[in-house]
């Protein structure tokens, strides 16, 4: 026995159906039917050919082309913008070092190795050393010799003192020895100016031989061709070990 | 020889002229606009329902758009539509499995949906014409017990409080009504076609 044989027979009224058909709509006709079956046989809508689509490209295609370029460029600066402000400034200034020492500061270094040979003692004895620097700026946005003047504060506590500062401030003679010396600079932000670099936040001075950190440093130029470095705030030196 | 292929010929032009090009889009649109309603009653008998009924209906004529190219010249649209409305339907049936209908019985209504197709496809009177006319030769109690049925759309219950009578006397008042409003649409499609004759 399958399953159909249990469904009950019963017998069709048509006169039910046709009473029912009638008290519906009549003698009328089911205008929404006949209309949603003509919508599907014979006035379905013709699909337009490829060529024609493209000739209707009208104005407000090129409106929403030109949203979308705007939006595109829009969206690559900002991300650009983020991503130029997430990253730190940093440029590298090949310098010649002149220092020019004032009473004998430059002369306690010297005496440091026999006393002391510890090199963190040997850094902690060096103060205010004020230098006067020619720069060369290895960046096309300053291609001219400058001048800088530069102040190293000592850190406050010889704990911090971990390295050595090799570019040995005994080596120079006189006040105009001068050497070369690499520094790279970085911060959280940089500016340039007419006349000065300036640099914000976290700032750090990398030399093959120390790191200094600090707030905030402006190089400034001079009206010359020479440029005066100068720190300002509180430009720390933190010698390290590299 | 040339007198056997020229009346093959004949044969096969006339049975050309004879039935419609369901091709030409303004024929399949005046097709659909002269069957749809008989097709309706006939779904709706074999569905017993009426948003059913409809969407097989409609369902069928887009199955006889997309195969027009199989349909046999050599019979006629209308019994080609009922033939698809019954596979839908079946399809329906096998789906819901509700209650079947014998061959006898389907077979009995299809000839009473043809007759009213042919009438109608002739541009005579429609079957609901016809049934407009027979409706007002119902006696009165009979009448109004349709009218509160179907027209007013109530059930037994509802049409025996308003008429005061128990539901068992509606339910036979309706099958009587059925009997003589079937008798009478019969006659008048049958004279009709008589007349035509």
């Amino acid at each position: 026995m399958n399953q159909e044989s249990n469904i009950p027979t019963k017998k069709p009224d048509v006169m039910d159906a046709l009473l029912s058909e009638h008290a519906r709509l009549g003698s009328g006709e089911d205008t929404a039917l006949v209309e949603a079956i003509l919508l599907r046989t014979v006035n379905q809508p013709l699909e337009l050919p490829q060529p024609i689509a493209k000739a209707s490209f009208g104005w407000q295609d090129w409106a929403k082309m030109a949203a979308a370029v705007t939006l595109f460029f829009g969206m690559t600066a900002l991300v650009l913008h983020q991503i130029k402000g997430g990253e730190r400034a940093e440029t590298t200034f090949q310098l010649t070092v002149t220092y020019a020492t004032a009473d004998n500061q430059l002369a306690e270094p010297d005496t440091m190795p026999e006393e002391n040979p510890a090199p963190s003692n040997r850094i902690g004895i060096v103060r205010d050393v004020t230098g006067v620097v020619a720069a060369t700026d290895l960046k096309p946005i300053a291609p001219i010799m400058q001048v800088a003047e530069f102040t190293l504060v000592e850190t406050t506590s010889p704990a911090e003192l971990n390295g050595t500062f090799t570019p040995s401030i005994d080596v120079f003679e006189a006040a105009t020895a001068g050497r070369v010396e690499s520094f790279a600079v970085s911060a959280n932000h940089s500016k340039r100016t007419d006349s000065a670099l300036e640099y914000d936040g976290k700032v750090e001075v990398n030399h093959p031989e120390f790191h200094i950190q600090a707030e905030r440093l402006v190089v400034q130029a001079s009206s010359s061709s020479t440029a005066s470095y100068a720190s300002t705030g509180s430009l720390s030196g933190l010698w390290r070990n590299h | 020889m040339h007198l056997i292929s020229a009346i093959a010929n004949d044969v096969e032009n006339q049975l050309s002229e004879s039935q419609p090009d369901l091709h030409d889009p303004a024929v399949f649109g005046d097709l659909v606009r002269a069957h749809h309603r008989e097709l309706i009653v006939y779904a709706r008998a074999l569905t017993r329902e009426s948003n059913t009924a409809n969407d097989i209906v409609q369902e069928a004529f887009i199955v006889a758009f997309d195969k027009m190219d199989t349909f046999d010249v050599t019979r006629d649209f209308p019994t080609w539509m009922r033939g698809i409305v019954r596979n839908k339907w079946r399809e329906w049936v096998r789906k819901n499995k509700r209650y079947q209908y014998s061959d006898t019985n389907i077979a009995e209504m299809d000839a009473d949906i043809a007759a009213w197709q042919a009438e109608s496809a002739a541009g005579n009177r429609t079957v609901f014409d016809a049934l407009s006319s027979c409706l007002e030769r119902l006696p009165e109690n009979l009448r109004e017990t349709v009218n509160e049925f179907y027209y007013n759309d109530q059930n037994g219950e509802e049409v025996a409080e308003a008429l005061g009578v128990s539901p068992a006397a509606i339910r036979k008042r309706l099958q009587r009504a059925r009997e003589l409003l079937k008798a009478c649409v019969d006659r008048k499609i049958s004279d009709q076609s008589l007349q035509e004759s």
